[in-house]
């Protein structure tokens, strides 16, 4: 698991950005633990921010207001409604190693509609419609 | 005329008016001579907005209205909407209400406190030290085309506080606040730092709109203190002044270097009247944290009323919120917004010491919300006049005549006063409100109206 | 914050409404004496302050900072002030009307042979002045009403207005 920062560099209640490998990920301290999620928020996948987490400890998107828990990634706020993958952590000799894991279909996503939606005759996927309709 | 400064011989600025008058031409302080045309003007608005407004430091809020870390309240500067933050640094920012993408009101609340400034329109998003956090759909922007770091939102061009008291400006050309305030200084740390911990607001403003040029206002709080026995008749009958209408006269208006001005006038001979009145566990406070001369204008003055340049006024007075209420003091601060040549916008905050008791502070509120607002058995009737002064004076004939400002110019300054500035004897007179309009000739007129000799 | 409702048409409603109108019938006629009769001695005489705040900041009422927080003498004191002729902001006076409107009544207290009620109400008054245009002023009235002989005695009047800058060179009225 690739090392990402010094655990001392990390203060509780603190998100940083980081990069574990391919992985984009956020790194936040939660009463002491850090827990590393997906960086981009499973609405409309914009990066999360750095900064604090909010009074009730929950990692809050910029762009539309949806909070997550760091704990389990779970959403407890929308309009996401899905939760962020967890990305597993260990803190070895002062520093902080996350796992990269497999990157998750919805981050995958985020890169490929970019590229599909621009290219010439791209449709959009059942999914991206969901139950519109 | 033209919306751009231009700079003559002598740093003049062209203030002509669309009739070729010209502006310099419609004040005469030595002489005395105040055009009507002054308070009803579309040109001069503009002028004003552009060379006073738009360059002078205007008050935006007070450092107690923003207690929490992201706590923000939506303010006016020079007629723009301005969010006013305090950082999660505890740094108070201000920003021009404007999305960097189409424009958008960001803040469309008078106060709250956000995580994250949104805007509705396409959701980008800053964070509450201005900085652009998040742009939708960032990956289709070619990098060149989108440089997060350059679309933060549009600080106001200087900032800074004094006491508490926060000012902004939209010119990086004028000097720091603590120059413009200069000897000003001097006067508002006996008005709202008086006490160690200083003075905090009670409650949000007061905000109302009256159909007047907002220099009848300033011009009222120059240390106008002769209007009380006329305008204030109604409570002078009810014994709620002093029975001699030359009571008042006593004390001293002041003129400190760049338009500020003030009275400051003693009560009775009586304890109770010291240090404007407040109650006596304030008073040691007091004592300790001015300076000698500070303290000594403080206990020996009952009231105090001034105008900060341009227009941010205050008043330190005594009062009966009702007939059977002791006079009770109260510190209110107000700015009056042009928001049209004959319209201004009243913001009215009051303050009290942070070491109030419960009791002072709910009697001090009482004092001031009965007497002064728009509601105040004093203030309505202020309201009034000015309404109609502006009114008849935006005739053309009426315009045809100057007003009359004559009191007291004769009168020498006063050697003995302890305060900066220049000062006059007796608090009757018409000599701040001159001062006050030369100040904003000057403004007008002159290409740095800070620098060089002044009156 | 009330308690029983008391029905639209019953008695005590009616005799209520028919208080309010009385009332306001005396404002707009300028009979601010009568008016001040109508005030119980510990009358809490209040108008909150009022901001535009996103809805989950509440209603934005400052209750501790307002337009109007006036007891029995402050109120005596303002119609003492409006009987000299030198009240200008009432000389000439204003023509008013208040228009008071859908009210609903709860007892709050009814003990046998006393007894107060909430009355909530909402009011329109309008205000015109020499030729100037009308002053326009709409929002909720919340009454404590406590039975005083036949009649009733206004105990409490919190005015929560609509309007967060006041569109009014004064409030040289009252509510």
């Amino acid at each position: 698991m690739p090392a990402v920062l010094a655990v001392d560099e990390l203060l509780d209640g603190v998100v940083k950005l980081a990069r574990a490998d391919h992985a984009r990920i956020v790194l936040a301290r939660v009463d002491g633990e850090v827990r590393a999620v997906q960086a981009t928020c499973t609405h409309a996948r914009i990066f999360l921010a750095p900064g604090r987490l909010t009074a009730d400890k929950l990692i809050e998107c910029p762009m539309h207001g949806a909070m997550f828990s760091p704990l389990d990634g779970s959403v407890r706020c929308g309009p996401a409604t899905v939760p962020l993958a967890v990305h597993e952590v260990r803190v070895v000799d002062g520093m902080i190693h996350v796992d990269p894991g497999e990157p998750p279909a919805e981050k995958a996503a985020a890169g490929a509609a970019a590229a599909t939606s621009t290219k010439p005759g791209a449709r959009p996927s059942a999914a991206q419609w969901g139950n519109w309709g | 005329m033209s919306a751009t400064v231009t700079s003559l011989a002598e740093g003049r600025l062209d203030a002509t008016l669309a009739d070729g008058a010209d502006v310099f031409d419609l004040v005469d302080a030595e002489g005395g001579h105040v055009a009507r045309r002054i308070y009803a003007d579309a040109g001069i608005h503009g002028f004003e907005q552009e060379r006073i407004f738009r360059r002078a430091w205007g008050f935006l809020a007070h450092e107690s209205e923003l207690p929490n870390p992201g706590d923000y309240v939506e303010r006016q500067l020079a007629g723009e909407h301005v969010i006013v933050i305090r950082g999660d640094d505890g740094v108070v920012r201000a920003f021009l209400n404007s999305c960097r993408h189409r424009g958008m009101r960001l803040c469309r609340a008078d106060k709250g406190n956000a995580s994250f400034l949104r805007c509705p329109y396409h959701g980008w998003s800053y964070g509450r030290d201005g900085g652009l956090v998040s742009v939708f759909a960032e990956e289709l922007y070619d990098p060149e085309h989108l440089d997060k770091s350059t679309l933060g939102l549009i600080p106001v061009d200087q900032l800074d506080s004094y006491k508490g008291l926060v000012f902004g400006c939209w010119s990086t050309e004028t000097p720091p606040l603590a120059e413009f305030l200069g000897d000003m200084r001097f006067y508002l740390d006996i008005l709202v730092a008086r006490t160690p911990a200083g003075s905090e607001v009670v409650g949000p403003p007061q905000v109302w709109e009256v159909h007047t040029n907002w220099k009848f206002a300033t011009d009222n709080f120059t240390g106008d203190n002769f209007h009380l026995y006329t305008a204030h008749g109604s409570v002078a009958e009810l014994g709620m002044l002093p029975p001699d209408p030359m009571s008042l006269a006593f004390g001293n208006l002041v003129h400190v270097q760049g338009g500020h001005v003030l009275h400051i006038v003693p009560g009775p001979p009586i304890p109770q009247a010291e240090f404007f009145g407040v109650p006596n566990d304030l008073r040691p406070l007091i004592e300790d944290t001015l300076n000698p001369l500070q303290a000594e204008l403080a206990r020996n003055h009952s009231f105090s009323v001034g105008t900060v340049f341009p227009n941010l006024s205050f008043m330190q007075v005594m009062v009966q919120g009702s007939l059977d209420s002791p006079p009770t003091p109260f510190m209110s601060l107000r700015v009056w917004q042009p928001t049209g040549p004959t319209t201004t916008r009243v913001w009215s905050w009051l303050l009290v010491e942070k070491e109030a008791s419960p009791e002072y502070r709910q009697a001090t509120y009482e004092a001031y919300v009965r007497t002064f607002g728009p509601s105040g058995i004093f203030e309505q009737d202020d309201m009034e006049n000015w309404e109609e002064c502006t009114r008849v004076n935006k005739g053309a004939v009426a315009q045809r005549h100057n007003l009359h400002h004559g009191m007291a110019l004769h009168l020498p300054p006063d050697p003995d006063f302890v305060g900066p500035g220049t000062a006059w004897p007796g608090s009757y007179g018409e000599r701040t409100q001159l001062c006050f309009y030369d100040e904003w000739k000057r403004w007008i007129t002159v290409a740095h109206p800070w620098a060089g000799e002044r009156g | 914050m009330g308690g029983a409702a008391v029905p639209v048409g019953s008695a005590d409603y009616n005799a209520i409404a028919e208080w309010l109108y009385r009332e306001a019938a005396m404002l707009d006629r300028g009979d601010f004496a009568g008016w001040l009769g109508l005030m119980a001695p510990d009358i809490a005489y209040e108008m909150p302050t009022r901001q535009s705040v996103y809805p989950k900041d509440g209603e934005g009422f400052t209750t501790s900072f307002g337009f109007f927080a006036d007891n029995y003498s402050s109120l005596e004191t303002r119609v003492k002030r409006l009987a000299t002729d030198q009240a200008w902001a009432e000389q000439p006076g204003s023509r008013t009307r208040h228009i008071v409107s859908n009210l609903l009544v709860d007892a709050l207290d009814d003990g046998p042979g006393g007894g107060e009620f909430l009355a909530t109400s909402a009011f329109l008054v309008t205000r015109i002045r020499s030729d100037l245009p009308y002053d326009l002023f709409t929002g909720e009235r919340r009454d404590v009403l406590r039975r005083d002989g036949d009649g009733f005695l206004l105990a409490r009047r919190t005015l929560l207005l609509d309007q967060t800058v006041l569109k009014s060179y004064n409030l040289s009225i009252f509510f």
